[in-house]
C-alpha cells in the first residue's frame, strides 16, 4: 500500500516521489498510474512570473478592480508532463486559481480562497497554494483583484515548482504515492 | 504581521486646510488597518512648521480631522524623520458606522503651513496581526 503524497507539508517545496518511483494520480475520476522518469526543478526566476496588467494589455489594474480569468500560457504542459507548483502575488494584489476556467481551486462551498501577500506571513513555505497542472487540457487560469482604493500598474504573480515526466502504466502497481491532485477534471 | 508600503497617495505636499491633506487610504475591498512605521517630511517654507498626523471623524461634519499624534515640529531648511522605534503603535481602522459617524481610518497630515512635504511607511493588517 503506498502513501498519500505529502503535497502540502509546511516546509519548503519537493518533489512527492522519487525518479523511477511510481505515481497514480486522481484525475478524470479515476486514479492513473504512472511511473517518474524524470524531475526538474522550476526556480522562481522572471520568466515564471506573470505581470497580469501588461498581459491582460491593461495599463492598470482598477483600484478595487479586477483582472478577469486567463490562461496563464507559460504553464502549458504537454502530454504525460506533471507540473506541481506554489505561487504567490510580488505586487500587493489577490490572486484566485482556476483549473479549466470552471472549476475554482481552494474553494469550498462558502468562497473561493484568494492568495496574496499576506497568505506568506502565516503560512511561510506557501504550502497551502500547492496545485497540479496534468498534461495538455488542464490548464490553470489566474484571476487577480486589486484590494487597494489606488490603481496599481503592476500585478505581478510568481510560481515555481517541479516538473515531472511521466510514464502511463497499464496497471495499478504494488507499490505507489497517491496523489490526490483534485480539481483535476476533463479529458486530456 | 503585515506588509509593509508607502502611503499610497504618494509624496504630499501640504495645503493649509482644516481638515488637512490626504495620505493614504484604507483599502475597502475586506476590513484593514494601518499602522504608521516611519515618517520623513521636509520643511522648505522659511519658517519652522509642524505637522500633525491623524484621520477624520464624521463626528466633527464641520472640521473632520481629529489628531492621533502630537505635532511633528518641523525645523525650517530641514528635513525630518520618525523611525518606528520612536513611534507609537497608532492603529488607524475604519468605523464601522465610518457612512455617517465615526473615523474613516484614512490617514491625513495637518500642516500649521502650506508647502511642507511629508511621506509616509506604513504597515497594513489585512488578514489579522
Amino acid at each position: 500500500m503506498g502513501t498519500v503524497a505529502n503535497i502540502y507539508d509546511n516546509g519548503p517545496i519537493s518533489p512527492i516521489a522519487k525518479i523511477k518511483q511510481n505515481l497514480s494520480i486522481w484525475s478524470e475520476n479515476r486514479w492513473m498510474h504512472h511511473r517518474i522518469d524524470f524531475i526538474e526543478p522550476i526556480p522562481r526566476c522572471t520568466t515564471f512570473t506573470v505581470e497580469m496588467v501588461t498581459f491582460s494589455g491593461a495599463t492598470t489594474i482598477a483600484a478595487n478592480g479586477t483582472i478577469t480569468k486567463r490562461l496563464i500560457t507559460f504553464l502549458l504542459m504537454n502530454r504525460n508532463e506533471l507540473l506541481h507548483l506554489r505561487w504567490e502575488p510580488v505586487d500587493d494584489v489577490e490572486g484566485r486559481l482556476w483549473e479549466l476556467a470552471e472549476a475554482a481551486r481552494f474553494a469550498p462551498r462558502g468562497g473561493h480562497a484568494r492568495v496574496s501577500r499576506f497568505t506568506a506571513l502565516r503560512d511561510p513555505y506557501l504550502a497551502t497554494t500547492t496545485f497540479w497542472i496534468l498534461g495538455p487540457n488542464k490548464d490553470m487560469q489566474l484571476e487577480v483583484l486589486n484590494p487597494n482604493p489606488i490603481a496599481l500598474p503592476s500585478a505581478r504573480v510568481a510560481f515555481w515548482g517541479f516538473r515531472y515526466m511521466l510514464s502511463v502504466l497499464p496497471n495499478e502497481p504494488s507499490d505507489t504515492t497517491w496523489l490526490p491532485a483534485q480539481a483535476l477534471v476533463g479529458s486530456q | 504581521m503585515g506588509i509593509r508600503k508607502a502611503n499610497n497617495v504618494g509624496l504630499v505636499t501640504t495645503t493649509l486646510v482644516a481638515t488637512g491633506n490626504l495620505l493614504h487610504t484604507l483599502p475597502t475591498a475586506s476590513p484593514t488597518t494601518v499602522i504608521i512605521r516611519k515618517v520623513m517630511w521636509y520643511n522648505n517654507t522659511g519658517v519652522q512648521q509642524t505637522i500633525q498626523l491623524g484621520t477624520w471623524d464624521n463626528t466633527l461634519p464641520a472640521s473632520l480631522f481629529v489628531a492621533l499624534f502630537p505635532p511633528f515640529n518641523c525645523v525650517n531648511g530641514m528635513d525630518g524623520e520618525l523611525m518606528e522605534d520612536e513611534l507609537p503603535e497608532v492603529e488607524f481602522g475604519v468605523d464601522g458606522r465610518a457612512a455617517a459617524l465615526g473615523r474613516t481610518g484614512d490617514i491625513y497630515v495637518l500642516g500649521s503651513v502650506a508647502n511642507i512635504l511629508v511621506r509616509l511607511e506604513v504597515e497594513e493588517f489585512r488578514e489579522g496581526r
